[in-house]
């Protein structure tokens, strides 16, 4: 059995909007290990959150996944589809953008599980904290119970259940058994007073409690993979120790494999055991965090390390990247590494090999990936990029 | 000094802003149905007595989280919003009581540039009506009668006459003056041969808003320079002056802020702030909302701006590390008080205060060695800032409280103590629960870590609840466990060096 | 003032919209209608004619019995006859009761409807905008006091509260000379394309209606600009404007009012539609100031509609068709500047 739970190959998520195609996720390879923290990098509009959603194909109009593969390991899943979707299944592993949609939807909870940025806006406002979890344990409960019946989840709660349900809330689809376990897991979680605070409304909570009753509900399926967007970028830093801590802690005990998605390169080190570091839609650099923090190849990497101030070293001055973030519509994008408008050592050949390319690494078992040609050569800077299209592009936008 | 210092008194040698016993509080609450049903309005006291200087020239930074009251000081020592009490003083005047013409010029030398790139700008405005503002509000470009005039004049090959110059007075509308006279270089030509012949003058700066003229008078000739732009003109110049400042170009005074980034956006904020030439700026989180990279590039050009222009900045920010970077001193706040206040480097490397440590210990930093660091968090969340806690705000969290000194108890079975006394004094505590599981066991339970005297104490105080009796439950706990942290504010006055350590185990 | 992207975000609204483009050319026409009511109208519209009188439109025919009286060996005997009367061509939508031109009539309606429904429109907006840009922009006690009284006006129906606002003030009209008729432009282009001379050298405009309806109404521009100017007060560029010693009039001036008006033209378009609606209702119970207007001819006809339909339902369609007609312009403009829409679409 190899020791990946996830591979993501290829993947590619676009908007199709007025104002033209945007390129939100390009290509995009990765693997998530059992039992590890894997972190993804980036700045706003680099596609980190979109590769998120695209992951558990929650990307909504006018966005589509256009092409990719998601490959997730699970062998009865596997062998249940071995017949029926052949394409789909490979080994243990099965294709989860091939599966049948109701699938799909079932894999949600057991599977992969999401925390997002806002708690507030993720929870609903009329409905207390413990009853909105104990639904998520019964809607696993119940397709548990019924596996691979995928209708399972919408057949105990028809149109008939709705009325009843308008009419006695909190009466009859979530059973006593999810309430406990809804309010065991707020304890897991580390909020205190759980059977207390389980009947409190969402504004009752402080963000990090939110965040924390996130987590649980997160944990009501006992994923495999949980998917982390941002999930501490609310809080202060206090609260974001807390926050982090709980999910070392989860992780370990639990064995989850956790992909973190952050803007913030503290919280990729305190948490992440390997990183792909995010740019216009293209995992730019990956490997352990070793080979990305302390070996980086990539300009951009360099460049953002650069760019953040150390708390405990006041460098008299930091070395930002010029210009800003790029356009992601596919009109102004061209062919070339995307990075090279704003890199310092970009050269002729950038600006037709885009390939990934494989650098030196610190450990046997992680490749150091690199998109940039730096990676097989060194600056040379008679090679250099005109220095005058690149400033022009600078001022411009 | 147990007392707060006394008002007014200078602890700055060179103090620029001196703020003394800020007071800031919302009053909620107050609505016509709790003033009918005869309820206490209560105040969200978001600004509860601060006081510090800011020094000429140097940048001191407010940090804190949300909801200490950082942003409100800011907004408040500026009379953006009235004060409730407490006194600024700006170059040593009253800013709360100051004229309808002291305000004015008050306004031209503080300044502010906002968090928030999108809702700063109006969107209604071209950047350059945006940056422009100011100076027509304060009916700019005006011209000093004190500021004399000249032109530094170049006669080229070919002039052979005696040339004399004459310069509008109101040319320091156009020209920065500097020493007291506003400078122009002209120089004067013949003209080319094919021409009409005689004399032409150029103006070789701001040549859009100058003019030269020549007249032939006898053997000599006579210049003549006049300001012809009008005040919109010259306005319109300086803002696109001030654009190409702070990283954009000039030529884009009429574009409208939504064709901008965020970094660009907070660019022309920080272009805003300028454009009346102001000695203080107040920088209210100016780089949260921006990304890493472009972050750095702000940073970097506040730095530049504040050696070029001689600035002053409080510099209000959640993110410690920028605040490491870019301050020379540090304020922590907490909870509407300062905690701490003294050099950075002092602050960053040896903190006195607990919450300062806390802070510090919870940041990552990028680097490899951060992985797997196990945090000690402070627990809970911050109090609610319309009931604080007395004494020491942030005694409720603070992982170093001070036990009574004849008590013996290590820190964090006291601090268990002092979560279930908070407990008992609100209330919560189940009285037919601790009936049940017996007091003793429950103590065992809630506080594991207490033995002898003290758990007899704990024993007693439980057994008051499981009667119903909380008033004696309390007392019997305060009786034994109250500490300094609960009944006595520490000092937060600056000593005479201008620093603070709130806390009283500093004392 | 109005931005390029305000601009494509209008032309793209209408593109995507059937509706859009109706109520554009509903209200185009009915502007153009009004402007040049002197070229269109077929007859001046205050002449009367009695030999004339209710004339059926085109295409339909209209009984009436009549009495013939003959000496027939030496007795009166009298003869009741039905007798057929149709439509005449210089009369295409037939005529009243006093043999006036129903289509003229409606055409000069156009004008009334059209200036009471703009210009009560402007000075509600005038009144109703100052008051809630003060009240919103300096809450507290100003704001209590300015929208309990707007409260207080609206808790009356708008229409009795103008009926006592007339029946105080009386119906006061303003003679508004035509312009083409005094430039002597009209008649010359009446004859030469056939049509009788001698229209109307004045146009009455009811002024105390417009007034009235003013008054009326300015209550929902208060609550529309105070809400906008509680939320722009708060923005940072408004804090902004204050730190660099911006005087509240000028914040007023040159900050809320205009990121407010989005909305408020939104709402004027409506409030459009709703005056002439007003003034319609107005003119039928008989407390306008000038008697060419559609609810007037409404309430003239009100008492022929078993025998002649057409003098109360064409004004009747013209109100209709003018009310659609601005309220979807109104629709347009709403979807194409709502902010949700104007800002950027996040990926």
């Amino acid at each position: 059995m190899s020791d990946e739970i996830l591979k993501v190959r290829d993947l590619t998520t676009r908007f199709f909007t007025e104002e033209g195609q945007v390129n939100a996720v390009e290509h995009v390879d990765f693997d998530v290990r059992d039992g590890e923290v894997f972190g993804i990098v980036g700045e706003s509009g680099s596609g980190k959150s979109v590769t998120a959603l695209s992951l558990i194909d929650l990307v909504e109009t006018p966005g589509r996944i256009v092409e990719g593969e998601v490959w997730y390991r699970d062998a009865d899943l596997a062998e249940e589809h071995r017949d029926s979707h052949p394409d789909a299944v490979d080994g243990d592993y099965v294709d989860v953008r091939q599966l049948p949609e109701a699938t799909r939807r079932w894999l949600r909870g057991p599977a992969f599980a999401t925390i997002f940025q806002d708690p507030m806006s993720s929870l609903n406002p009329s409905i207390t904290v413990g009853e909105q979890i104990a639904e998520a344990v019964e809607v696993q409960r119940r397709a548990r119970a019924n596996p691979r019946r995928t209708r399972s989840r919408t057949q105990g709660y028809g149109l008939g259940r709705l009325l009843v349900d308008s009419v006695l809330p909190s009466q009859g689809y979530v059973s006593d058994e999810s309430q406990e376990r809804a309010v065991e897991l707020l304890e897991r979680v580390g909020i205190p007073d759980p059977e207390q605070r389980a009947d409190e409304y969402p504004h009752e909570f402080s963000g990090g409690m939110l965040q924390r009753a996130m987590v649980a509900q997160a944990l009501a399926g006992e994923p495999d993979v949980l998917i982390a967007d941002e999930p501490t970028t609310a809080l202060d830093v206090t609260i974001q120790a807390q926050i982090l801590n709980l999910l070392t802690e989860l992780q370990e005990e639990e064995d989850m494999s956790v992909v973190l998605i952050t803007h913030n390169l503290g919280v990729i080190a305190r948490m992440c055991q390997r990183v792909g570091v995010m740019y216009a839609g293209e995992v730019v650099e990956r490997g352990s965090l070793e080979d990305v923090f302390e070996n980086p190849v990539h300009p951009y990497t360099e460049g953002l390390l650069g760019s953040i101030p150390d708390v405990e070293d006041p460098a008299p001055r930091l070395s930002p990247i010029e210009g800003n973030v790029p356009s992601l519509l596919d009109a102004e994008m061209g062919d070339e590494c995307y990075f090279a408008d704003r890199c310092p050592k970009a050269m002729e050949s950038c600006l037709t090999d885009i390939e990934e390319h494989e650098a030196p690494a610190a450990t046997d078992d992680t490749d150091h990936l690199v998109r940039c040609i730096l990676a097989d050569r060194e600056y040379d800077e008679s090679e250099a990029l005109g220095s005058a299209a690149k400033q022009e592009v600078i001022s411009d936008d | 000094m147990t007392e707060a210092a006394p008002e007014r008194e200078s602890t700055g040698d060179d103090a620029l802003v001196e703020v003394r016993n800020l007071r800031k509080y919302y009053d909620d609450g107050g609505g016509l149905l709790d003033r009918v049903l005869g309820r206490e309005a209560t105040s969200v006291k978001a600004v509860d007595g601060v006081s510090f200087d800011v020094r000429e020239g140097e940048t001191l930074g407010l940090v804190g989280e949300s909801g200490c009251g950082k942003s409100t000081t800011g907004e408040t020592l500026l009379r953006l919003r009235e004060a409730t009490d407490g006194t600024v003083a700006f170059d040593g005047e009253n800013v709360f009581d100051l004229d309808d013409e002291s305000m004015s010029s008050f306004r031209r030398r503080a300044q502010i540039v906002f968090q928030d790139p999108f809702s700063s700008l109006d969107p209604r405005m071209t950047v350059g009506a945006i940056v422009a503002e100011g100076m027509r509000i304060h009916g700019l470009p005006k011209s000093d009668p004190t500021v004399a005039t000249a032109a530094e004049l170049t006669v080229e090959d070919g002039v052979d006459r005696t040339v004399e110059v004459s310069v509008a007075d109101d040319l320091d509308r156009v020209v920065e003056a500097e020493e007291g006279v506003a400078r122009v270089p002209v120089s004067v030509r013949k003209r080319e041969a094919d021409e009409e012949g005689g004399y032409e003058a150029t103006v070789d700066s701001h040549a859009d808003l100058l003019d030269a003229t020549v007249e032939e008078r006898e053997a000599d000739l006579h210049v003549e320079v006049t300001v012809t732009g009008s005040d919109g003109a010259i306005r319109k110049k300086r803002a696109g002056d001030l654009l190409e400042r702070v990283g954009l170009s000039a030529d884009q005074v009429d574009r409208y802020p939504h064709e901008y980034s965020g970094g660009q956006r907070q660019r022309v904020g920080i272009a805003r702030a300028l454009a009346l030439d102001p000695e203080f700026i107040v920088l209210d989180e100016p780089v949260s909302a921006l990304d890493v990279s472009v972050q750095a590039q702000v940073l970097n050009l506040l730095d530049d701006l504040q050696d070029d222009f001689g600035l002053t900045y409080l510099f209000i920010a959640h993110d410690l590390s920028v605040v490491r970077h870019i301050c020379d001193r540090v304020a922590v706040m907490y909870l509407g008080k300062v905690a701490e206040l003294g050099p950075t480097d002092q602050i960053f490397e040896n903190p006195d205060h607990p919450y300062t440590e806390a802070l510090l210990e919870s940041v990552p930093r990028a680097e490899v060695g951060e992985q797997g660091r196990r945090v000690s968090t402070l627990a809970g969340d911050v109090p609610s800032p319309r009931n604080p806690p007395s004494g020491c705000r942030f005694r409720t969290r603070c992982p170093k409280v001070i036990p009574p000194e004849d008590v013996e108890i290590d820190q964090d079975a006291f601090r268990e103590v002092m979560n279930l006394r908070e407990e008992v004094e609100a209330g919560n505590l189940d009285p037919d629960e601790v009936r049940e599981t017996e007091p003793a066991a429950y103590r065992k339970e809630a506080v594991p870590g207490i033995a002898g005297e003290n758990a007899g104490v704990v024993d007693e105080a439980l057994e008051a609840v499981a009667d119903g009796d909380f008033e004696t439950a309390a007392e019997t706990l305060r009786d034994r466990f109250e500490t300094v942290c609960e009944t006595t504010p520490p000092d937060d006055a600056p000593d005479a060096d201008g620093e603070v350590v709130a806390c009283h185990l500093h004392d | 003032m109005i931005s390029p992207r305000t601009l494509r975000n209008l032309r793209k609204e209408l593109r995507s919209s059937a509706l859009a483009k109706i109520g554009i050319v509903l209200v185009l026409a009915m502007i153009l209608v009004a402007a040049f009511a002197p070229f269109i109208a077929l007859h001046n519209p205050t002449n009367q004619d009695l030999d004339e009188n209710t004339l059926p439109p085109m295409g339909f025919s209209r009984t009436t019995e009549e009495t013939t009286s003959e000496m027939v060996n030496g007795s009166l005997q009298l003869t009741n006859e039905t007798v057929y009367v149709n439509a005449t061509a210089s009369h295409p939508l037939g005529t009243n009761s006093l043999g006036q031109d129903v289509y003229s009539r409606a055409v000069y309606g156009a004008r009334t409807s059209m200036m009471v429904g703009v210009l009560g429109t402007v000075l509600a907006a005038i009144l109703g905008v100052s008051v809630g840009l003060v009240a919103g922009f300096y809450r507290g006690r100003i704001d209590d006091a300015l929208m309990r009284f707007a409260d207080v006006s609206l808790a009356f129906p708008s229409l009795v509260l103008a009926i006592a606002l007339i029946g105080l003030w009386g119906r006061a009209a303003v003679d508004v000379p035509d312009p083409f008729v005094v430039f002597g432009l009209v008649d010359p282009v009446r004859s030469a394309l056939g049509l009788p001379t001698g229209m109307p050298d004045s146009f009455v405009l009811p002024g105390t209606v417009i007034v009235v309806v003013g008054l009326v109404n300015w209550v929902w521009f208060a609550r529309i600009a105070r809400g906008e100017a509680l939320s722009i007060r708060e923005e940072e560029y408004v804090k902004a404007a204050r730190a660099l010693g911006a005087s509240d009039a000028r914040i007023i001036g040159r900050h809320v009012l205009p990121n407010a008006t989005t909305p408020i033209l939104v709402l004027a378009t409506i409030q459009v539609a709703a005056i002439i609606l007003l003034e319609s209702s107005l003119s039928f119970l008989g407390f306008s100031g000038t008697t060419l207007s559609w609810g007037f001819d409404i309430s003239q006809g009100r008492g022929y509609l078993s025998t002649a339909w057409w003098i109360a339902t064409i004004p009747g369609i013209a109100i209709v068709l003018a009310v659609i007609g601005v309220n979807l312009v109104g629709d347009w403009l709403r979807d194409a500047l709502d902010p949700g829409i104007e800002g950027e679409g996040g990926v």
